[in-house]
């Protein structure tokens, strides 16, 4: 790295601290609590609607983030902004690992790869889909039960690693679940949630009203813009359940994209076990 | 893709779905048949292979009635056979092949899997090919085929035979 360019970016990130302090320095952080007993005290009764009414009265919306589930409520909206850039964390190690593996061909197979036996597959087959069922119930139930985006990625990603266990990594490839897509769809899932952040800013810009970054429900100071709190009749908690469907598309795809990485076809272990030496060196 | 044949593994996802969730409310029925839809759709090459098969409605009556006669005659009766052998510790254990007229992948494994569950035998390996499935026996009653046949896997044939076998589609 040049000289010009460390000073430049050593300049960028000293701005962003600065930039960030100002506005947390400016009254940017919201009300500040005396000791953590108050501040949990605060989540528990503002989260969900119905006690943050009895709680607070009328004004209660200004303050609740409309999901009775107090952690996700704490996760994605009382300290959104924390979960977004650990979100972004997550990513860089996921694209670290694809750079790390730039490059590798996909090895020429030799013969069929065979799995495990025929009752081991013909079980993993019929828990694919009640896994799938399973994982989205978890991300679609994340704003009313403990569960949410990244513990749904989470399980959902539990089904490429069966299969890549019982039937090899290749039949996996061969069903079209490759490292291209699941990186397409991992970037799909962080897009939307970068869009669901930024959109009251966006409404912001372009109605002249006030909102704040990451906004869900109003706020005062900031009482136009809102997120839908129910749909249909149905809660939805607002950006919380967007924000944990798109979690759960980046994390699912993005652990199917490690898996894949940093598996080994069956055809290549059995050659290395047959002939060792150079096949073993590979790996 | 074919929606027909994608409804069975959609039905399958959609129970999961509602079970976990252990709620009816209309979210819950409308995000169920959306995420049913799609997976069904997913891994319905993977998991089906005769659509009529999966779709006949009674394939799946046997299907309830085996679970029915599993659960209880079966069970009871190997329990009830097998709990003296194992209180008094007299045990003849080995290994036998049974072969069987089963043919499907599926036919197959729900045999395999109905002779581990019930007490004293569990299936070890199964060859598709040759149509056998190799079996420890914790009480080796018999040395003839046919007879082993006769007592391990008679009574589940008869059933699985109703729900996998036959039709095939040309």
């Amino acid at each position: 790295m040049s000289g010009v360019r460390k000073v430049a970016s050593a300049v960028a990130l000293l701005a962003i601290v600065a930039v960030l302090s100002l506005g947390a320095a400016a009254g940017g952080m919201g009300p500040f609590f005396d000791g953590i007993r108050a501040l949990g005290t605060f989540y528990l009764s503002t989260a969900p609607p119905q006690i943050a009414e009895l709680v607070l009265g009328p004004s209660y919306r200004g303050l609740s983030s409309y999901s009775p589930e107090v952690v996700t409520s704490i996760v994605w909206d009382y300290r959104g902004l924390d979960t977004y850039f650990e979100t972004a964390v997550f990513f860089l190690a996921i694209i670290g690992a694809v750079a790390i593996y730039r490059g590798i061909e996909e090895p020429v197979l030799r013969r069929p790869a065979s799995g495990l036996s025929p009752i081991v597959r013909a079980v993993t087959k019929f828990l694919i889909p009640i896994n799938i069922a399973v994982a989205a119930s978890i991300a679609l139930h994340g704003h009313l039960t403990p569960g949410g985006g990244f513990q749904a990625g989470a399980a959902l990603a539990v089904a490429p690693v069966i299969v890549i266990v019982v039937f090899s990594r290749r039949y996996l490839l061969e069903r079209g679940v490759t490292k291209l897509k699941a990186l397409f769809l991992r970037s799909v899932g962080l897009i939307g949630i970068a869009l669901v952040v930024l959109i009251p800013v966006i409404w912001s810009v372009l109605s002249g009203e006030w909102a704040w970054v990451m906004q869900n429900q109003w706020k005062p100071g900031a009482e136009v813009f809102s997120y839908p709190a129910y749909l249909g009749g149905a809660l939805i908690s607002g950006s919380i359940w967007f924000l944990n469907l798109f979690e759960f598309l980046a994390v699912s795809f993005g652990f199917t994209i490690l898996f894949l990485l940093i598996s080994i076809d069956e055809d290549t272990v059995r050659s290395c076990m047959i002939r060792g030496g150079e096949e073993c060196d590979r790996y | 893709m074919n929606p027909a044949k994608a409804l069975g593994p959609a039905i399958l996802t959609f129970i999961a779905y509602i079970v976990f969730s252990g709620s009816v409310s209309g979210y819950d029925l409308i995000t169920g048949a959306a995420i049913a839809a799609v997976t069904g759709v997913l891994v319905s090459d993977f998991l089906v292979t005769d659509t009529r098969k999966s779709l006949d409605i009674r394939r799946l009556g046997w299907l309830i009635a085996y679970a029915f006669y599993y659960l209880t005659v079966a069970e009871l009766k190997s329990h009830l056979s097998f709990a003296p052998k194992v209180l008094s510790g007299r045990i003849r254990p080995g290994v036998v092949a049974v072969r069987t007229p089963l043919k499907t992948e599926y036919g197959m494994v729900t045999l395999a899997n109905s002779i581990t569950n019930t007490p004293g035998t569990a299936t070890v390996d199964i060859d598709p090919e040759k149509q056998v499935l190799y079996v420890h026996w914790l009480w080796v009653g018999a040395e003839d085929e046919e007879e082993i046949r006769e007592k391990i896997a008679k009574p589940f044939e008869r059933f699985i035979k109703h729900i996998f076998e036959g039709g095939e589609q040309a």
